[in-house]
């Protein structure tokens, strides 16, 4: 199990992470999300140990990092968001060199893993080329063939699929699905809805702070905390605000001319137990205003992040 | 280690370090051979390690601007910092790697004293000496430039300011008899590369001199290491 425990990074004044806790459970496969500068690939270079740790302790089981660094490295497989390849190293050869690296037994075995790793990744075909001859997306898998080498524990994987086009973001997308079988993964994107469909867990982190940590479901729940309901009318903005006015319940509303000729579009805000729907339908009907649309606004994965990185105290620590 | 120095090592022949270095070394010294000793009927195996050591003061350079360097530009560094191995294991095998391409190259010019002995009398103990005390002095010009190589990711820059601190040591013997500061001159004396090499080239196998270069090479792999280790993620 990785346990984080109140890590801090500090660059002169600035804190790039602040008193970061939080652990993964074996088999877990939890996603860091965060805005640029949030302090996604800080927290993931420091689990790593490619940048020292200001204050605080990182254990992965029975080791931490300061007191047994290469014990701890020995159990994590990293990809950084530039994989770090030679470019005038063939695959296998960079293959070879990691597994010496991570000193992963016998020629035979190294061989045999080498071959397991270009099988999962599917670079196979690609085995003999020149790394520096390899386009972005086969330079993300051998990085990725590189990470599994030795079939590390943890799995720490930065922005697996930044630069990838929409294909390889598929292919390689089924690919950590599958290693979640074997792996502990953390996993950091922006690509919010990928995320959430690998993930079961989510660390949300805003200016170096962990201001979320919990399952998909029960995030996207808290951000339904207030009711949405999208209405759509025909006739102008203002007909809109002269219903909606009136009714008390609403605790805020947005309105825009609608794409649909002659209409207009109201995005209504009301607290989580009122169902606004038949006193909205009673106030058209009666002031003689068609409805064209009236339903409830889910909110999407990315309207929870932007809610949840908008707070000011953390959700749940 | 292994597999870090085996790395190293190919990559002086992948990148064309190696060959360059070597042809430059080995065309060099042959000229020195040829015009020194060939053609001067020259018998003295003295006069080629004196002239050989102010090339290796200039291309050993070559061999050390990419070390840590290239690593930095390319972000490969992150790969041996994130993996179970130690910063003085990373400086080692770099060093090594450096020192075994030199040797390479040093190998090769074995033939000249041998081919000197066809015609005459060639001193061993000056000839062993000079060995040494060449392999001595390029081990200290190996580390220096590894240590400037650390700290910068532009392996022009390296190898400038390792071939200008190799000139100012070379040349610190010189430099000390225009000085009247107390102690700076002595300073500058036992620090002169040419002051430290020349009683080789005589056959005088002094224990001073070879702690001189040794601990001196030490001390700086030793500076490099904790570089290495504190500059990680810079």
């Amino acid at each position: 199990m990785l346990s984080v425990e109140h890590v801090t990074k500090q660059y002169g004044p600035n804190r790039a992470v602040d008193d970061l806790c939080f652990s993964i459970g074996t088999g877990q496969i939890a996603g860091l999300l965060g805005a640029n500068g949030a302090g996604k690939s800080t927290t993931m270079n420091m689990i790593t140990g490619y940048l020292p740790i200001s204050s605080g302790r990182i254990h992965l089981h029975e080791h931490e990092i300061a007191e047994h660094p290469k014990e701890f490295k020995r159990h994590i497989g990293y990809l950084p968001e530039f994989p770090p390849l030679y470019h005038d190293m063939s695959v296998t050869e960079q293959l070879r060199f990691a597994c010496s690296l991570r000193r992963a037994g016998t020629k035979s075995y190294r061989d045999e893993e080498i071959r397991r790793v270009c099988a999962l990744t599917h670079i196979e075909e690609m085995k003999d080329r020149l790394i520096g001859h390899l386009s972005k997306g086969y330079k993300q898998r051998v990085g990725l063939a590189q990470a599994l080498i030795g079939s590390p524990e943890l799995l720490i994987l930065d922005e697996p699929t930044a630069g990838l086009d929409p294909r390889q973001i598929i292919e390689m997308r089924n690919l950590i699905t599958q290693l979640k079988e074997q792996h502990t993964i953390l996993i950091s994107s922006h690509i919010l809805s990928e995320i959430a469909s690998i993930c079961s867990r989510l660390l949300i982190i805003d200016h170096g702070r962990l201001v979320a940590d919990d399952t998909p479901e029960h995030l996207m729940r808290a951000a339904a905390a207030e009711n949405l309901l999208l209405l759509r009318i025909k006739g102008t903005p203002d007909q809109a605000k002269r219903l909606l006015d009136p009714i008390e319940s609403i605790t805020g509303f947005t309105n825009s001319i609608s794409a649909e000729p002659g209409c207009c579009d109201c995005t209504i805000e009301s607290a989580a137990n009122v169902d606004l729907r038949d006193r909205i339908f009673y106030a058209c009907a009666a002031a003689s205003v068609p409805i064209r649309l009236l339903q409830p606004k889910n909110p999407t994965i990315e309207d929870m992040f932007i809610q949840m990185t908008e707070h000011k105290e953390p959700y749940r620590l | 280690m292994k597999a870090l120095y085996q790395k190293e090592l190919q990559q002086y022949f992948t990148s064309m370090t190696g060959y360059i270095y070597l042809a430059i070394f080995l065309g060099i010294s042959g000229i020195i051979f040829t015009t020194g000793n060939l053609l001067s009927n020259n018998g003295d195996i003295k006069v080629f390690f004196s002239s050989l050591f102010s090339v290796l003061i200039f291309i050993l350079p070559i061999l050390t601007m990419r070390l840590f360097s290239e690593e930095k530009k390319l972000k490969t560094l992150q790969l041996l910092y994130t993996m179970p191995v130690s910063a003085a294991e990373i400086v080692l095998a770099k060093f090594f790697a450096a020192l075994t391409i030199f040797a390479l190259g040093i190998l090769v010019t074995t033939v000249y004293p041998l081919i000197l002995s066809l015609f005459g009398t060639v001193e061993l103990l000056v000839t062993l000496g000079s060995y040494c005390g060449i392999a001595l002095l390029a081990s200290l010009a190996i580390a220096i430039g590894l240590t400037v190589s650390v700290m910068t990711e532009n392996q022009i820059v390296a190898a400038a300011v390792s071939y200008s601190i190799l000139l100012v040591l070379w040349l610190a013997d010189s430099i000390s008899s225009f000085l009247s500061v107390p102690l700076l001159p002595q300073l500058l004396k036992a620090l002169s590369l040419r002051q430290n090499f020349s009683e080789f080239t005589l056959g005088i196998f002094n224990p001073a001199r070879v702690i001189f270069f040794i601990s001196c090479s030490a001390y700086l792999l030793y500076v490099s290491s904790l570089m290495v280790e504190h500059r990680r993620g810079a």
